[in-house]
């Protein structure tokens, strides 16, 4: 609609612009058509600026409003459009890191503990996993949390965890005291202590201890999440497309590493002595 | 057919995780033809409780 009323204008004011030059030919032979010392190409000149001039003003008023207004439009819906993809993302990536398993199992051990009337016990595992989902939707893919809060909600997940498997999980902090400050992505360490779990103490009848580490190398911080489990198998890595299972959250958190840190990050994998995985994230230390 | 005169069940209860074992049994009390004989934690105890009760059903964690 717009463009066929640029177009209708245009031609419109452009066929008025061109009645008096025409004429004005029609009049003249050709060697004098240029030369506006003479009294027709003067009138031509006063029938343009007078007549015509206003109107090609008007519709080039009319047609830059109407463009700037259109533009306008476009840059709103952008905008809408980008801010929609990025709750998109921040849903998609709760659903990827919050294994639907582990939803399935909290849920159940609390149906469990409601029906055997421990209100208590059940009412303190409501409140941790609602406040570990509150969490996980206050944060923006891309925020970053002190390590201390970060450390806090691994905790949240972790007693929820201890519920289910009890004395089988012995869990174990290392955490310099100093590093507490320093900032890391939010939900880094909870995708890589469900994958420990999953491989490490899950799978074993006697259970098995995850040690949660933290310090700083220079300029840089050094988290590791270590299980004694039985490690890498043929050097198969978590994330490789044929573990998909385990491998969501960790390559969720090897793409977001990239997003904030580029190629100033580490993530690897390798096995513990005498058995088990170490998982070690490797970023800048930063305090802002 | 009353409820007495059904077959009684006798079932075994399989699962590493104390919660779900525990509300497994909880449920199956709601059905008075089940009885639960035995629960295990692990593979080789249920193998054991199945050679020696002989269930109708086990409930197996996988």
């Amino acid at each position: 609609m717009f463009r066929f009323l640029v177009a209708w204008f245009g031609s419109f004011a452009a066929a008025l612009l061109w009645q008096p030059v025409q004429n004005y030919i029609a009049l003249l032979p050709y060697g004098e058509i240029l030369d506006l010392s003479n009294a027709s190409a003067r009138d031509l000149l006063d029938g343009l600026l007078s007549r015509s001039f206003p109107l090609l003003l008007l519709w080039s008023g009319l047609y830059f409003l109407i463009k700037y207004y259109r533009l306008l439009q476009e840059e709103k819906e952008k905008s809408l459009r980008s801010e929609a993809l990025a709750h998109e993302a921040q849903l998609l990536m709760l659903r990827y890191q919050l294994n639907p398993h582990f939803l399935f199992n909290t849920l159940n051990a609390i149906s469990t503990l409601v029906l055997s009337k421990a209100t208590e016990q059940a009412n303190e595992m409501i409140t941790k996993l609602s406040k570990f989902l509150r969490y996980s939707l206050d944060h923006s893919p891309l925020d970053k949390v002190s390590l201390a809060h970060e450390l806090e909600t691994s905790r949240l997940y972790l007693d929820i965890e201890k519920v289910r498997f009890a004395e089988r999980l012995i869990l174990n902090f290392e955490i310099e005291k100093d590093v507490e400050q320093a900032m890391v992505p939010t939900m880094l360490l909870q995708p890589i202590i469900e994958n420990s779990i999953k491989h490490g103490v899950s799978k074993s009848e006697a259970g098995g201890t995850i040690t949660i580490s933290a310090r700083r190398v220079d300029a840089e911080l050094v988290l590791e999440v270590k299980d004694d489990g039985p490690g890498l198998v043929n050097g198969q890595e978590p994330g490789a497309a044929f573990d998909l299972s385990a491998g969501v959250g960790v390559s969720n958190i090897r793409n977001r590493l990239q997003g904030i840190y580029g190629d100033a990050h580490s993530l690897t994998f390798s096995n513990a002595q005498p058995s088990g995985l170490v998982v070690r994230v490797i970023i800048p230390y930063d305090t802002k | 057919m009353t409820q007495n005169d059904q077959q009684q069940l006798t079932a075994i209860v399989v699962d590493d995780e104390d919660p779900a074992r525990q509300g497994l049994e909880l449920r199956l009390q709601e059905f008075p033809q089940v009885s639960v004989v035995q629960s295990c934690k692990h593979g080789r105890e249920a193998i054991a409780a199945i050679i020696e009760h002989e269930p109708d059903i086990v409930f197996l964690d996988i």
